[in-house]
């Protein structure tokens, strides 16, 4: 290779793009020395800057890109470039590439647009211009925009960004639109109201004058006048025509011999031109400029690896520096991409012909071997889109599966998950489906953008791939481990934690050591599947010491086991435990830059702090993900709404969490995203429920279908709310439901062993034992809730189930522990009242007393007083002027009241509930 | 061709496509007249009228059929300027 390779700069590193951004895409050609100077253009060129549009609309080599780069270098006002390509197929990458060309300008532009493009899911294009125009109205700053090749887009979404755009032009923005013909553009009406300054065929033609003046700039002689004028009527001012011509002219001392030749139409003149140029170049030149025509752009490194492929002339050949050299010494139609003189493309024209030519004269087979190497080339340089394309060109996209899975690894390390979608909807189905690599990537994409079905579709295929080969040699089988340990994450997500274990064990047995990646997340399902097996202490264990052990490895890997940390200590009801985890993982995340991480760091945090009852700090902890749809994890987005959601309304501001739970829906639907549905769909059913909207959330739970329940590390399980949903309606058979979900409900939760789940469904049990009449049943079963909940503290489960709850907690017999929980507990629903209305606030007051729902008379509150400071009966009958057989009477009405059976049990809880001073 | 009519240069031209436009894709042919027909037996017809500044004006505007799917079965030349 070459001593000129190309400086890794020509391609931006960083991954602020969730496309790869190629530089020289935002350079503008570099204008020629022999060009005509044409100033009454520019100066028209410059009249225009202050209108929204000007359009340079005329074929190929009439000096358009010229022409407009000219311009930018002259201009008052600074110029961003893009060369548009057919890679812009996608809105997500063209609008990456708008903002990049922006950024060259204003370096800190659009950032708000750019977030958008990050998400997994694109949003529409209709959102997405409406970013755009305000992040440019926000730069507030002159800027003329050029869409170079603008012809080469046919995606009909980036026409509808423009057309918005052109709308309502943001201030100081004007786009200049260059291509080989009129944009499908709503500029007709732009021209009428002479809002657009345009440039067309007409405009660009030389003049006689200008072609005289041209050929003697590049020649550095004068032509006869006659020949001029003969080239100046065949080529009608067509300024390629003229260029070619002149590089004919450079060996004919006879300008009027070469210039009787050209005759006829322009298909009849460019052969005629071309093949002229062509027979004056040495064969290996000639070889060169043939096979280097497949490159859309090139630098020398990339010309010698192409070139390596040609057959026939191999001693012939120039290395990659001389031939870009000669290409630059004999004026042959190349243009300059960037400052450094590194990349160079044909000019358009030019490179047609020469491909023309290397199809007339090479067979497809050396046509395929020289894309191969460039795809080599591009693909060792990291270049993998180009190198793709050139793939798949060639109608290899077998090869280009290839590629992907060779190079897939470090993207899938930096979490570039929408790239990788974007690599895999390039290949076909049929290729995808071949291929048990691409079907595991395929995997982990659907995982990522949640889309389980379609993940057990991809995963089912590979095992039986693999499953059809005759024996399993290293790579098989560390295949066959991959889908196995994607599969029992599926399996865990199903809730089936022995297969899920089962497949873990296989896993980790056929995987390498030296997959350490995949080897961590089958640690981390293996964890998960433990606790939920019931071993939740070993599984701990295991990820502490993964934890000790590994961490410092790859902090995205320590990122990863931290959130496993968290997702099992939520389910495992570790409220505090989670506050900690939560904490570091906002530091990992921060220390090294992981969106994903950071984010799940949020939500964890907000989730703990909503049921600490911490309202106020959980709402700050998930604005910044329930804020924005298009971060990193839409599922922690979509908690995080949920979460956000229960505390406006908490708050008593319900018509913000009704607004929140409605967008979010929106976007779900706008994204066709169903797999999260139920669980916004509950959420607004559980809204209506609060809202006294009781009808329509009794139709969502008609109409809900309880499918298989999934495990359950969700913020929350929409069958809960249904049964909440039948335990409201009150009928013998609503309760008859109710009582039949939770009964499924805490045998799922009892047999995946999640606290967290289990203890709300022992409450709701509660309710509808309470509605029936079953003091006991309630009693026993919100004893075994507050058991399970105290040592996490959790306060909003319980306070969520609304006043129905008091009396049974009022009455639970707990130890004293329990009771000042239970006290905590009741204090959790007052918060709500008082947040609430002022009236309703005022009526709350502060005590516990009124959690009662048969408060305690003034008299029975002097006795319980007196208890507490452990007089007797008869001492109190003596204080209170009142006789023993009174103080009896009094102190069982207390008892029952307060649900418990003797004196000592009544004051700790009285204490518990604020009642008495502790 | 040197000594015809310049290429480059506004003329009325009448272009049919076979099928129908849907209403929401007609903005992006502002600026001509566009009607239906029963068409010969084939199915209905879209008959686009207009002035079209050059062939770069008429490339756009067959390439925005050709992406809409819509096949062109004739374009004329009514007449020039």
């Amino acid at each position: 290779m070459g001593p000129t390779r190309p400086e890794p700069a020509s391609y931006v590193p960083d991954t602020k793009y969730p496309v790869p951004i190629l530089r020289t895409r935002l350079h503008r050609p570099q204008v020629a020395r022999d060009v005509v100077l044409r100033d009454a253009l520019l100066e028209r060129l410059e009249d225009g800057r202050r209108l929204p549009l000007t359009l340079v609309s005329a074929p190929a080599g009439y000096g358009k890109s010229t022409l407009v780069s000219r311009w930018l270098e002259r201009s008052a006002a600074p110029g961003a470039w893009l060369a548009v390509d057919e890679e812009d197929a996608d809105l997500r990458s063209f609008l990456c590439y708008l903002i990049a060309a922006v950024r060259t300008v204003y370096a800190d532009a659009c950032g708000e647009t750019l977030g958008l493009l990050r998400a997994p899911d694109l949003p529409s294009p209709r959102v997405l211009a409406a970013q755009l125009i305000n992040d440019l109205d926000d730069l507030g700053e002159e800027l003329l925009l050029v869409l170079d090749d603008y012809h080469r887009l046919r995606e009909s979404a980036v026409h509808d960004v423009l057309n918005d755009v052109l709308a309502h032009p943001p201030r100081g923005l004007h786009l200049v639109i260059v291509g080989r013909r009129d944009p499908p553009l709503k500029h007709r009406s732009l021209r009428a109201g002479r809002l657009m300054n345009e440039f067309r065929v007409q405009d660009l033609q030389l003049t006689e004058s200008e072609t005289s003046a041209f050929f003697e700039r590049a020649l550095g002689r004068r032509i006869e006048p006659e020949a001029v004028a003969r080239v100046h009527r065949v080529t009608e001012g067509w300024p390629v025509g003229l260029r070619l011509t002149a590089l004919v002219l450079r060996h004919h001392p006879d300008a009027g011999q070469v210039t009787e030749g050209i005759a006829g139409d322009p298909v009849q003149l460019q052969e005629y031109l071309l093949e002229e140029i062509l027979t004056h170049q040495p064969p290996g030149m000639r070889a060169c400029l043939e096979a280097t025509s497949i490159l859309d752009r090139f630098c020398a490194p990339l010309c010698e690896a192409v070139c390596q492929a040609i057959r026939g002339v191999e001693e012939l050949l120039p290395s990659g520096k001389e031939f870009v050299q000669e290409l630059q010494t004999s004026g042959l139609l190349t243009v300059a991409l960037d400052e450094r003189g590194q990349w160079y493309r044909f000019h358009h024209l030019f490179q047609d012909l020469l491909r023309h030519e290397l199809k007339e004269r090479a067979s497809a087979d050396d046509v395929a071997a020289l894309h191969r190497a460039a795809a080599r080339w591009l693909e060792t340089e990291g270049l993998l889109e180009e190198a793709l394309h050139h793939l798949l060109e060639i109608g290899e996209p077998g090869e280009a599966g290839g590629l992907i899975v060779r190079r897939r690894h470090p993207y899938v390390e930096g979490e570039q998950w929408s790239r990788i979608h974007h690599w895999l909807s390039l290949l076909s189905a049929q290729i995808v489906d071949a291929d048990p690599d691409l079907l595991i990537l395929q995997a982990r994409s659907c995982d990522k953008r949640g889309h389980l079905n379609e993940m057990g579709e991809s995963l089912d295929r590979a095992e039986a791939l693999l499953a059809s080969r005759e024996s399993l040699d290293p790579d098989d089988s560390r295949r066959l481990g991959e889908v196995l340990a994607f599969r029992c994450l599926l399996r865990y997500h199903q809730a089936r934690g022995e297969d899920a274990l089962t497949d873990a064990e296989q896993a980790l047995a056929l995987l390498p050591e030296e997959a350490g990646s995949e080897r961590a997340n089958v640690m981390m399902t293996l964890c998960a599947a433990q606790q939920m097996v019931g071993r939740v202490q070993q599984g701990l264990e295991m990820l502490y010491d993964a934890l000790q052990r590994d961490a410092t490895k790859a902090p995205t890997y320590h990122g990863r086991l931290l959130q496993t940390l968290a997702f099992m200590q939520w389910m495992d009801a570790d409220l505090q435990g989670l506050v900690r985890t939560a904490r570091t993982m906002g530091e990992v995340g921060r220390e090294h830059s992981l969106p994903e991480t950071t984010t799940m760091a949020h939500y964890f945090q907000g989730a703990a702090l909503y049921h600490l009852n911490e309202l106020e700090s959980a709402a700050a902890a998930l604005r910044p993900v329930a804020d924005d749809p298009h971060g990193p994890s839409f599922f922690m987005h979509l908690m995080s709404v949920e979460a956000s959601a229960l505390i406006h309304e908490a708050g008593g501001r319900s018509e913000v969490a009704r607004r929140l739970v409605d967008a979010l829906s929106e976007h779900l639907l706008r994204a066709g995203n169903t797999t999260y549905l139920p669980h916004v769909q509950a959420l607004q059913a559980a809204l209506d429920l609060r809202q006294d909207r009781v009808a329509s959330a009794v139709r969502w739970a008609h109409a809900f279908e309880t499918g298989q329940t999934t495990a359950g590390y969700h913020f929350s399980v929409p069958e809960t709310t249904v049964a909440r949903i039948w335990l409201q309606e009150g009928t013998p058979d609503a309760l008859a439901k109710a009582e039949a979900l939770l009964a499924r409900l805490y045998a799922f939760f009892e047999s995946t062993h999640n606290i967290r789940f289990r203890t709300e469904v022992l409450a709701l049990q509660a309710l509808v034992h309470e509605a029936k009449g079953d003091r006991k049943d309630a009693d026993a079963r919100l004893e075994e809730a507050i058991r399970l909940a105290l040592p996490g503290g959790w306060l909003r489960l319980f306070a969520d189930l609304g006043p129905p709850l008091v009396p049974v907690l009022n009455r639970v017999s707990v130890d004293p522990e329990g009771l000042k929980y239970v006290g905590r507990i009741l204090t959790a629903f007052q918060a709500i009242e008082s947040t609430d209305t002022p009236t309703r606030g005022a009526r709350a007051a502060s005590t516990g007393r009124r959690m009662l729902l048969d408060p305690l008379t003034e008299r029975e509150l002097e006795v319980l007083g007196l208890l507490a400071e452990r007089l007797t009966n008869k001492e109190i009958a003596a204080r209170l002027y009142i006789a023993p057989a009174t103080v009896r009477r009094h102190t069982e009405n207390i008892y029952s009241k307060l649900g418990v059976h003797g004196r000592r049990e009544a004051v700790a809880k009285a204490q518990g509930l604020g009642m008495l001073p502790v | 061709m040197a000594d015809s009519k310049p290429r480059s240069g506004p003329a009325v031209y009448r272009i049919r496509v076979r099928g129908c436009l849907d209403p929401q894709q007609s903005g992006r042919f502002e600026g001509l007249s566009i009607s239906e027909s029963p068409g010969d037996g084939s199915g209905p017809e879209t008959i686009l009228v207009g002035r079209l500044l050059d062939q770069a004006d008429l490339a756009g505007v067959l390439a925005t059929l050709f992406d809409l799917r819509l096949p062109v079965i004739a374009v004329e030349c009514l007449a020039d300027g």
